[in-house]
């Protein structure tokens, strides 16, 4: 099938069929995502707490003619496109496009996904999208600039900011190549996971990192379509003039521009059911690489498979009917209020079910100290300290002072920064041995986790002070309000946090490299974990297993039931004669 | 060493975490002050979901530390354990508890803060006109109808009567605004296309920040103004005075 | 070696993988009518009815083209190059028609942005013409491999998608002709 791929050595191999070369592919693009986001979030804080004055790097880069200082619309695209780029083309392709790729085949002890040609498309679908993402920067009236949430009439009055000119277009196509992207994706990830497991491997041996992925494509496939449909409708408002979203007309710059009479809020019900299910499309396949991580490394099982597999399941029936949650004083019916409350109640309870469950399985482990273990365990405390403020802001009534202020934004913040970074670096140190045949470096990597532990936590705790006592998000100048002005001192505090924080990433990025530089020395199975993707060669050649396999139990057999060793892998080789092939 | 290092990291969170909240709980020197009859109520059920959570977080921080500590040192296998039924239901219906506790909690203030007959029964006071970037307030005028030639127009600052159940009445000119009055615990966004109605009030004399919540354009940070709380007395006073230098304007200078 | 063997032989993966495409085209619709059920915008003008039905018969008699086609294909008759023929010509009639339609509607004076019926009225039928001749394209390709004496599996996958094309135009006629 993927024959011309075979020839050629990877690294030379742009265009390639192959499942792992197509998420190291994805793994580089969004790694450098990471580092615009990051830059951008970068000027964010600059402007918040010494706002107007020149900044470097960024500024110099962005608002060169004014010395680095942002103009207020510059501001509003700075957000804008931290948040977008972070979101579209940072956390999901890290989560769902490099790992997704590179784990499924070799967890599920397939030879490559099921349809490697659709699968390197939605890579390089992705690519337009990204040009898109950035080159608006460039263009007439900026990026950008009406948040990634993009509420008309505010994206769809040409007039009403300026980066609702050419900038919001690019914003448009950005999302519906993003959009693209993982809708290929997931449909080969679900296709994949229905067709292509080893022989013996039931839907309940599947490990945790899977069946995360397949909640989230199943998302995807769910939810995507409809921002896709809502991007459509945008799209024509802006281009052919029909008022979907246009609520009768708008006073801008002094003309009076009429509109067809279609309502906002068709949009924020559009967006935000697709953008709750995609928050869970952030978090759980990090949940399902935590849980394998924990278990490998606590040598126990995963306390509570079952629960667990149910948890995410209920976490993805649920997901799809808790968008209200985001419009509680939008407007909206008081009674769809309560209801919007009641299933987001609902839905915590199955990411308490895991959060006990995780420290089920540390629980009398015998814990191997080692970066990917600390990785996981940070991202557990940070899921939890994220997904509790969460639970202020189902509360209605307490949302209606909480809606659109600081403490929301510490809120995602702890649960796709703390959380699920924190979850991709565990993740990282867990299975680059696998991709790249080298170990990430152990000291430097829990140099890197101390720093960032404490850092992020400086960065973000500070933040939900900033929301109660009512600093607003979004805004370029908090002290333009009187009563904001206290606030100057934890702001300054926040961004050199948030500075530093960005500096101490030096350490993950030195660690990268200087791993890369080392030679290959990591055996099959280092970490001596049972799931089928140790079976393979580190790194696997392409059709990754050099033997057939058979899977004859769980893949979390570990502890002093299992074997003489402690530990027992989930398959044997299919040929009898090859058993002595291990060891 | 790593082993102290690393539950020191854990612990460190688990106590810096409710340290940094109890400073805020309520009335701490974060939260704005309580200026509106239902801001009490609001920070009431806050304070009870901080604890809730606060022993939610420690509990499971403490259990995360310990896990830690003993595994780190542990040299004997684990026990193979797959799980456990009885633990599952209890985690899985404590936390429902709890959970459900809050669900019922905030009934009655959501419904006193959307549902109050105010709403339905009184007129509003003023009209809240939201235009990029600035607040206008619109008064019915004698004739007690909005939208005609005796309304009365303030920019920047509304005033208020103490002590009485006030009704305004929400409108934008352009794109998407919020209403936000953080020391009444008060906020609602404003749509094009149609007009969103609260209520408030406000015991005591005084004035409050008006701050514009949703993203509206540029201008969305400085998008700023303010409610004066004064006696009945003053309030009336304040429209005469209002009504006279409107009256010497031409009618033609009217918008 | 072929890389990607199927485990569970039962399952046809193309065709699972076309069906999991078709729930996600599902919400894709879904999404675009939501604008038509919320705003539930009242038709001022007036339709060519009769044009509407006529086109109704050529996308559903394509359907049935293809399905018979690929009924010959299976004990390989020739016909079946016939038919598959006549489905990709029905669906390329019913583009035509739709440009005809549109241009007269363009030419009478009612656009997207005239008001919100019509936006939703072009969006929505202007959205399934791209789908008809994507499909159309996709049927032309099928059919092409088919003729140089390829096995058509392409024209089989092609089906679904084909049918479901339909179903939504259904809908379509009765929101937009027959409300
Ligand atoms: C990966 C991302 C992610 C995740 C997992 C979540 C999870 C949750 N979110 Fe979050 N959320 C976002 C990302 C995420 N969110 C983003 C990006 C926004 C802002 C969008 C924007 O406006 O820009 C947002 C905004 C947001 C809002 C709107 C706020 C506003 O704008 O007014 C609300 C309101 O209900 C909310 C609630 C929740 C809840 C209840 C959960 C729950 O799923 C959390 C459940 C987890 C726990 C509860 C912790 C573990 C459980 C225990 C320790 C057991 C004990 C617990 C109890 C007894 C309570 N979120
Ligand atoms: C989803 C992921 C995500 C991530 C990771 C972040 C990370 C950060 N965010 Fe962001 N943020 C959002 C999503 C995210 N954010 C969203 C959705 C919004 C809302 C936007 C809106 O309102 O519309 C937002 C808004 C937002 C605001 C509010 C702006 C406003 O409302 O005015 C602020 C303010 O402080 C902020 C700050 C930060 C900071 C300091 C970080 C720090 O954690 C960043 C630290 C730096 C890095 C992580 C980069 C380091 C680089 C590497 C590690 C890569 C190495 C490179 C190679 C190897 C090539 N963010
Ligand atoms: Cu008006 Cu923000
Ligand atoms: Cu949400």
């Amino acid at each position: 099938m993927s024959g011309e791929a075979r020839a050629t050595p990877w690294p030379l191999r742009a265009w390639s069929l192959d499942h792992k070369t197509i998420g190291l592919q994805f793994l580089g693009a969004s790694l450098a995502m990471l580092l615009c986001g990051g830059l951008l979030a970068m000027a964010v804080r600059w402007q918040l707490a010494w706002p107007w004055t020149g900044m470097p790097i960024v500024g110099r880069a962005l608002f060169g003619d004014t010395g680095g200082a942002p103009s207020p619309e510059g501001y509003t695209a700075l957000f804008t496109m931290h948040g977008t780029i972070m979101i579209f083309f940072v956390v999901i392709p890290l989560l769902t496009g490099a790992f997704g790729n590179y784990l499924i085949p070799l967890m599920i002890g397939a030879r490559d996904m099921a349809f490697p040609r659709l699968n390197a498309f939605s890579f390089w679908i992705m690519v337009p999208g990204i040009a898109c993402a950035l080159a608006s920067f460039a263009v007439e009236g900026g990026a950008a600039s009406s948040g990634w949430t993009a509420y008309p009439p505010l994206s769809t009055l040409l007039g009403a900011a300026p980066g609702s000119g050419a900038g919001q277009t690019l914003w448009l196509w950005a999302l519906f190549f993003s959009g693209l992207s993982s809708l290929s994706g997931s449909i080969n990830y679900v296709v994949t996971i229905a067709t292509l497991r080893a022989p013996g491997l039931s839907m309940l041996r599947l490990p945790l990192t899977v069946w995360g992925l397949l909640v989230a494509a199943l998302l995807q496939c769910l939810a995507l379509p409809v921002l896709t449909a809502a991007t459509v409708l945008q799209y024509s408002d802006r281009l052919l003039g029909t008022g979907f979203f246009s609520g009768g007309g708008a006073w801008v710059n002094g003309e009076w521009i009429a509109g067809a009479g279609g309502t906002p809020l068709l949009w924020q019900h559009l967006f935000w059911f697709y953008s709750h299910p995609a928050v869970y499309v952030m978090v759980v396949p990090a949940m399902g690489m935590v849980g394998d991580i924990l278990s490998v490394h606590a040598r126990k099982p995963v306390f509570g498979y079952k629960p667990m597999v149910w948890a995410m399941a209920a976490i993805t029936g649920l997901g799809v009917m808790v968008w209200g949650h985001h419009m509680f004083v939008s407007g909206m019916s008081p009674v769809a209020g309560t209801g919007f409350m009641l299933s987001t109640i609902l839905i915590a309870l199955p990411s308490a079910v895991k959060t006990f469950n995780w420290i089920g399985t540390v629980w009398g482990g015998r814990l191997r100290l080692n970066a990917a273990l600390l990785w996981a365990l940070g991202f557990v405390s940070m899921f939890v300290v994220g997904g509790l403020s969460g639970i202020w802001m189902a509360a209605t009534p307490v949302d209606v002072h909480l809606h659109d202020t600081y403490t929301v934004v510490a809120h995602f913040h702890y649960i796709v920064f703390g959380g699920t970074l924190f979850g991709v670096f565990a993740a990282l140190h867990h299975w680059f041995p696998k991709m790249t045949g080298r170990h990430l470096g152990e000291r430097l990597g829990k140099l890197h986790f101390a720093g960032t532990f404490v850092l992020t936590n400086a960065v973000f705790l500070p933040m939900h002070q900033a929301g109660f006592a009512g600093m607003v998000r979004r805004v370029a100048d908090p002290y333009a309000h009187a009563s904001l002005e206290p606030l100057r001192e934890l702001n300054v505090f926040i961004t050199i946090a948030a500075l530093l924080l960005f500096a101490w990433q030096a350490f993950f990025v030195a660690n990268l490299f200087l791993t890369l530089r080392r030679p290959r020395s990591a055996e099959a199975n280092p970490w001596r974990a049972a799931s089928l993707e140790w079976e393979a060669p580190s790194p696997p050649p392409h059709g990754n297993f050099d033997r057939e396999l058979v899977v004859v139990r769980g893949p979390y057999e570990y502890g002093d039931e299992a074997g003489d060793d402690d530990w027992l892998p989930q398959a044997r080789p299919r040929a009898a004669g090859a058993k002595e092939a291990r060891a | 060493m790593t082993r102290v290092l690393a539950c020191g990291l854990f612990v460190a969170l688990l106590v810096a975490v409710p340290w940094w909240f109890a400073h805020s709980a309520s009335h701490g020197p974060w939260m704005p002050a309580r200026s509106s009859t239902y801001a009490g109520e609001v920070d009431g059920l806050f304070g009870a979901i901080l604890v809730a959570l606060a022993i939610a977080f420690v509990l499971v921080m403490s259990l995360l530390v310990v896990a830690l500590w003993r595994g780190a040192a542990r040299v004997e296998r684990a026990r193979t354990v797959h799980g456990d039924l009885r633990l599952e239901l209890l985690w899985t219906l404590a936390p429902g508890a709890v959970l459900a506790w809050i669900a019922l909690a905030q009934g009655p203030i959501w419904s006193a803060m959307k549902g109050d007959e105010a709403l339905r029964s009184r007129e509003p006071l003023a009209r809240v006109e939201a235009a990029q970037f600035d607040w206008r307030f619109r008064r019915a005028g004698p004739d007690g109808r909005f939208d005609t030639q005796d309304d009365l127009l303030e920019t920047g600052e509304l005033v208020v009567p103490a002590g009485e159940k006030v009704v305004l009445a929400l409108r934008t000119r352009d794109v998407i605004h919020g209403f936000f009055v953080p020391d009444f615990r008060l906020k609602q966004d404003i749509v094009p296309g149609r007009d969103a109605r609260v209520w408030f009030e406000a015991p005591a004399p005084g004035r409050h920040d008006l701050i514009c919540a949703e993203l509206c354009g540029w201008g969305h940070y400085k998008m700023a103004g303010s409610i004066r709380v004064v006696s009945r007395a003053e309030h009336d006073a304040h429209l005469a005075r209002l009504a006279e230098r409107w009256s010497a304007s031409g009618a033609e200078e009217r918008p | 070696m072929e890389l990607s063997a199927p485990r569970t032989a039962s399952i046809d993966r193309a065709r699972l993988g076309v069906l999991v495409f078709l729930a996600t085209e599902v919400m894709f619709f879904a999404g675009l009518f939501s604008a038509w059920i919320v705003l539930a915008p009242r038709r001022q003008a007036e339709l060519d009815l009769p044009l509407a039905l006529a086109m109704t018969a050529l996308l559903l008699s394509s359907s049935a083209c293809l399905h018979v086609a690929l009924a010959a294909r299976a004990e390989n008759r020739p016909r079946s190059l016939c038919f598959g023929f006549a489905a990709l010509l029905f669906g390329l009639l019913f583009l035509a028609a739709m440009a005809w339609e549109w241009g007269a509607l363009l030419a009478g004076g009612s656009r997207p942005s005239t008001d919100l019926w019509w936006a939703c009225f072009y969006v929505l039928t202007g959205v399934h013409g791209l789908h008809v001749a994507a499909g159309a394209a996709w049927i032309g390709c099928g059919w092409i491999a088919q003729a140089r004496g390829g096995t058509g599996r392409a024209l089989e996958l092609a089906a679904p998608y084909w049918h479901f094309v339909d179903l939504v135009w259904l809908v379509l006629l009765w929101a937009l002709y027959f409300d």
